[in-house]
């Protein structure tokens, strides 16, 4: 998935229709970025997301977007967080 | 105008936010917005493609690049997209500024 350039970006958009898909390819670019039972570096990012979808549990940080990432390096879990919610941890590996 | 927010952290870029509209020209037309609109585009994806540690927001004529960890390969992307928005602020200088926000909080 890349994002589709929109050569006209940072123009002045008054009075003309354009295809902003600059911005539609990013809604392409969501989702997880490491799955379930998967490695991950400190640092990395975990799952990209607009509003909380699935919430930072252990080792897990959200990002001014809501991307959530890993703050240790471990084993990503997505686990069910009360009745309804979904959140996701990093268990760095024993020794 | 376009205007371009570099923050560091130690020495490092940790986050670069473009905002605004060159309006060199009409829509369509504007060659300086095309300039920018490209550095930026491929500074996401080369970024995207090169490291999973770097998070971005990209909504109506604004892009921010973030970069949670220090990450040597997101440094060496974002310095060279650095040197290539400069190269086209120097000759446009009214229509494209960089900002160099110092060492973040």
């Amino acid at each position: 998935m890349r994002f589709t350039l929109d050569i006209q970006f940072f123009a002045s958009k008054k009075g003309v229709s354009s295809t902003k898909n600059g911005r539609d390819s990013a809604g392409r670019r969501l989702g997880a970025k490491k799955a379930d039972g998967e490695f991950t570096n400190a640092g990395s990012i975990i799952y990209r997301q607009r509003g909380t979808r699935i919430f930072p549990g252990k080792n897990v940080k959200r990002g001014g977007d809501d991307t959530l990432f890993a703050t240790a390096a471990g084993i990503v879990r997505y686990e069910r967080l009360g009745k309804d919610k979904k959140q996701v941890s990093v268990y760095p590996e024993e020794a | 105008m376009i205007r371009i927010l570099v923050q560091e952290e130690n020495g490092k870029i940790r986050e670069v936010s473009i905002d605004g509209h060159a309006e060199a020209d009409v829509h369509g037309q504007d060659v300086v917005c095309a300039a920018i609109s490209a550095i930026a585009f491929g500074l996401c994806n080369a970024l995207d493609e090169m490291t999973d540690r770097v998070g971005f927001e990209v909504e109506d004529n604004h892009i921010r690049i973030y970069v949670p960890a220090e990450d040597e390969t997101a440094e060496t992307i974002l310095r060279t997209g650095l040197i290539q928005f400069e190269t086209v602020a120097e000759v446009n200088s009214e229509f494209v500024q960089i900002i160099n926000g110092g060492e973040m909080q």
